[in-house]
């Protein structure tokens, strides 16, 4: 199948030129300017294998972005496995039949590219930019992995990959001061057996008991033409591309059906109040979490525009009250989390030293009551608006992250160009509906999870609510355990799945 | 670990594939690799340089690409600046320049951002060409007119103090502020930090002093890239920045001699708890107008510049001790010096052995381990032929070119850039690598769990000082 629509320049000029008009004309009232969005050029083209390649043209730049999606990711781990989708992308740069373990990372920058991969919950992607004459030196590396690697997968390299994730977990999780706060809150969030409630990075246990085989069974179900997606922006012939990808790719056989999990959506019943101990850290801090709604929600909009409403700049709802007029904080964020099959909501609190995080909580509570109460004026959701509109045009500026854009749109919706669609609900959310979603979902049933530097557990918020300290026994000062061990107003529970950190 | 083990292993799974999926096995010889044709022709952003009437220079690149131009401010008004007992205030008047100025409050310049979709600070942006002269009206006027209101001033200043303490609970902030100190002494200005008592004595008066002094025109570059023409560009400018008096103080950046080197030494700051050590390894470097910038930059890019480099090729990829290590050249404003400094984050109980790595890595470097010609034109290539990677949005390019002009560096930089790597041979690298690397003139920085690690670094048998978190000895 293939489709050409306009060139991408002529697309952002149109959209550029509608949105500055529609600027120029808003002068003192804050209307909703009619915004055009831009169309990406696309030539999508289906390999007989399943394969969907999504091209997309622009030469005002000799360089290429050249991105693959495996439609694939922590989501699709089996129990006792958390980590390994990571785990074994790490693999995918450790050689196939054709390319030597630590090959692939020296050519590509021999070549004066970049290159990396990422994995989350829902997808893994591997990427190149390159400068535009080495097009099929990234297709021929690309598909010697997706038909070769076993060939060249071992022991040695497993063990040698698990110990450099380990460190990759320690640097992010396990180093930083509250590093496990993110988990801890999916695991609080989520049941057991939603795939959302278990970290991408994995637990160490997890990490230890991963196997060869596991690495090959995993690459013959997930890894096949038919779960990849790749997307080639920028100086390109579209024609001779298409005959590339043909013979690279033409020859790998489609994989087989994968059976995908079901994520059925969440609520959570009351507050979970946790409380969680560092002894690296000096000073606490604080967040709110309540389970939203997945990609294929309509509300997923109105929940960003909420998250705007609060923390977008110094006038928005939470700024204002807590960093300006009580300068209770020294900063604060909010934002709706969106995966393929579930979200999150989570608000963020930096403290100042001395703040009480009690005082911070109501006055959250009581900015959250508002935005429920109403009215939500048209002023504030607008200036959301038009920062999104901009940041839009701006966000296509490069080729890799034009590729991205096409990806997840055709690996998530079915469609490379729903951006478009996604930017016009979002420039459809009125004030109702902002204060509907506020309603529904930022309720009672939340996580709120307090951090305090090790032994300092008389400042968590509200003390005298019944808590669980999730602290990993490795983390916690002597003084403290021996507190909650005692059990006044603590409810020590065995329930966490964090890890200790291996030493 | 041997290579016959995996020869081994690879030639099984080879077998146990084919027997499962031969279709695989097809007519592409995939064993042949492509040969890529020439590159594409590319032209280097070309650099017109005009000057407004009070004097400030602004280069402007067209790129008529996208309807989108970016401008970036480069002001000489850094910490270097500020005095010693005020250090802090050169980012406090940065931060306050957002607070508001003589016309507009600072929520009035919040709405105003939000009017167009486009946060504009004083150092620049990047927006849609309808919006250019209001952003600049905007931008100008936080950095030729702001209030410094006293109360924002305190709430910024408290704010400061306490993101003082949250960066200090940050491995990395850490050993960067002891890798400072020990290798420039406790005095010297790239050793400075703001504390409770420099923060505090903060004035409005000290603000409106440091702004009147340095943020004037003689001060002041401007970068202009995007859709326009140096004639529109320049004629903009004039009507925001040309009304901007004259006064003040020029910049200067003579500093004081980093203090002599010493035979190698590890500082160590005991960070309870922490399962990896935060590791620093570096030296002095020359002034960024050295004539030996284009070999000492593609020596570190075989040596540690990038993840296919030898530092992490060793650490991470041959032992597994970290997930990443990598090295670079901080350069400064000549006269200033530069920085080598090399950093990774290391398992704890393999502290030791990842230094002893690192050193025979320097070691290697400077002669003992021949640069291959395939790492030659690793380096080599890499530089060059990835040029137009680095300017291929007008962003990119505007901050590529407010370097070079912060730098003091002609913007013709790299007109020549390609020609003068490309000339560079392996002995270039390793007479640079042996000029200024020195393993037994080092400074390593370990910011770790003190009981996991110090046995092993105590028997590496270098001289060991256990410092605290400005760097100075402990007494212990």
């Amino acid at each position: 199948m293939m489709r050409t629509v306009w060139s991408a320049r002529r697309a952002l000029l149109a959209a550029a030129l509608l949105y500055g008009g529609a600027a120029q004309a808003q002068g003192g009232a804050r209307s909703s300017p009619t915004v055009s969005v831009p169309t990406l050029p696309l030539v999508r083209h289906t390999l007989s294998n399943g394969m969907t390649a999504l091209l997309s043209e622009d030469h005002s730049a000799p360089v290429i972005a050249v991105s693959i999606w495996y439609h694939v990711g922590s989501k699709n781990e089996k129990p006792g496995r958390t980590g390994f989708a990571h785990l074994f992308e790490h693999m995918m740069f450790e050689g196939s039949q054709n390319v030597q373990s630590g090959e692939h990372r020296r050519l590509i920058q021999s070549l004066g590219g970049v290159f990396n991969g990422t994995t989350n919950e829902d997808r893994t992607n591997y990427f190149e930019v390159l400068p535009s004459n080495q097009l099929e030196t990234a297709l021929w590396m690309e598909s010697d992995r997706m038909a070769t690697l076993l060939t060249r997968v071992n022991q040695e390299r497993l063990d040698a990959e698990r110990e450099i994730v380990k460190n990759e977990r320690r640097l992010r999780v396990d180093n930083q001061p509250f590093g496990v706060s993110d988990e801890l809150v999916s695991a609080a969030l989520f049941p057991a057996t939603n795939p959302y409630s278990w970290p991408v990075i994995g637990s160490m246990t997890d990490l230890s008991a991963a196997s060869l085989e596991d690495v090959q069974q995993f690459f013959r179900t997930y890894y096949s033409p038919s779960n990849a997606t790749i997307v080639i922006t920028g100086d390109i012939d579209p024609a001779r591309t298409r005959q590339l990808l043909e013979r690279y790719f033409g020859p790998i056989p489609r994989g087989p059906a994968i059976e995908r999990p079901r994520v059925a959506p969440v609520t959570l019943p009351a507050e979970k109040r946790l409380a969680l101990e560092d002894s690296r850290a000096r000073l606490p801090q604080i967040t709110f979490s309540w389970p939203t709604v997945g990609r294929h929600h309509a509300d997923r909009f109105a929940l960003e525009a909420v998250g705007n409403l609060l923390s977008l700049d110094r006038t928005s709802r939470l700024d204002k009250v807590l960093v300006y007029d009580r300068q209770l904080a020294t900063s604060v964020y909010a934002f709706n989390n969106t995966s393929e099959d579930g979200g999150y909501f989570q608000i963020g609190v930096t403290p100042r030293p001395n703040a009480s995080l009690t005082e911070i909580e109501q006055v959250v509570d009581s900015v959250l009551a508002a935005v429920k109460a109403g009215p939500v004026s048209a002023d504030e959701v607008q200036r959301v608006k038009n920062y999104v509109t901009v940041g839009t045009i701006r966000g296509l500026e490069s080729r890799f992250a034009r590729a991205e854009a096409l990806a997840e749109g055709y690996v998530f919706d079915g469609d490379a160009l729903s951006y478009r669609a996604d930017i016009a609900r979002q420039q459809a959310v009125t004030p109702a509906e902002v204060q509907r979603v506020a309603r529904q979902y930022l309720g009672a049933g939340r996580v709120v999870l307090s951090m305090v530097p090790a032994g300092q557990l008389g400042q968590v918020s509200k003390p005298n609510l019944p808590y669980t300290n999730v602290t990993p026994a490795a983390a916690a000062a002597p003084a403290a355990a021996a507190r909650a061990a005692t059990g006044t107003t603590v409810t020590t529970t065995t329930t966490t799945t964090t890890p200790r950190p291996n030493r | 670990m041997t290579r016959m083990t995996r020869t081994a292993l690879f030639a099984c799974a080879a077998a146990a594939l084919l027997a499962v999926q031969p279709a695989r096995a097809q007519t592409l010889d995939r064993s042949q690799r492509p040969v890529a044709p020439p590159a594409a022709p590319f032209r280097l952003p070309a650099v017109e340089m005009r000057t407004l009437r009070n004097g400030i220079p602004v280069a402007v690149i067209q790129n008529h690409t996208l309807p989108i131009v970016a401008v970036r401010a480069v002001i000489d008004a850094g910490p270097l600046l500020e005095p010693a007992d005020r250090a802090g205030l050169a980012n406090l008047v940065n931060g306050m320049l957002a607070e508001g100025t003589t016309t507009r409050t600072a929520d009035q310049l919040a709405q105003a951002f939000a009017d167009i979709g486009t946060q504009v600070t004083p150092s620049g942006f990047t927006t849609i060409d309808q919006n250019l002269d209001r952003a600049l009206e905007l931008m100008g006027d936080m950095l030729m007119h702001p209030a410094f209101p006293d109360p924002a001033l305190a709430r910024n200043k408290a704010n400061t103090l306490a993101n003082l303490r949250r960066l200090r609970e940050q491995p990395g902030f850490l050993a960067d502020r002891v890798f400072n100190s020990v290798l420039f002494g406790p005095d010297h200005p790239y050793a400075r930090v703001a504390t409770e008592q420099t923060v505090g004595a903060v004035t409005r008066a000290d603000l409106v002093s440091f702004h009147s002094d340095w943020f004037r025109p003689q001060n002041v570059k401007l970068v202009v890239v995007g859709d326009i023409t140096p004639a529109d560009a320049a004629a903009r400018l004039e009507r925001v920045f040309g009304a901007w008096p004259a006064g003040g103080k020029t910049a200067r950046y003579e500093v004081p001699a980093a203090r002599p080197s010493a035979p190698t030494t590890i500082y160590l700051l005991d960070r309870p708890n922490s399962p990896q050590s935060t590791v620093r390894v570096g030296q002095v470097g020359p002034p960024r107008d050295t004539p030996d910038y284009y070999a000492l930059e593609t020596m570190n890019t075989v040596f540690g510049g990038l993840s296919g480099a030898r530092l992490n090729s060793n650490l991470r990829e041959a032992h597994a001790y970290t997930y990443g290590a990598g090295s670079g050249l901080v350069w400064r404003r000549p006269p200033q010096v530069s920085t080598f400094r090399g950093q990774s984050d290391i398992v704890a109980a393999k502290t030791d052995s990842a230094i002893i790595e690192w050193l025979r890595e320097v070691r290697g470097i400077r002669g003992e381990r021949a640069i291959t010609d395939t790492e030659l034109s690793f380096a080599r290539n890499n530089r060059t032929a990835g040029l137009p990677l680095r300017f291929e949005t007008v962003t990119q390019v505007a901050f590529a070119i407010a370097d070079l002009l912060q730098n003091g560096i002609p913007t013709n930089f790299y007109d020549t850039y390609a020609q003068r790597i490309g000339a560079l041979g392996a002995a270039d690298l390793a007479g640079v690598a042996t000029k200024y690397l020195d393993p037994q003139r080092s400074v390593i920085v370990v910011v770790g769990d003190r009981k996991v690690v110090e046995p092993g670094l105590r028997a590496l048998g270098m001289p060991l000082v256990i410092v605290d978190e400005n760097g100075n000895p402990v007494a212990s």
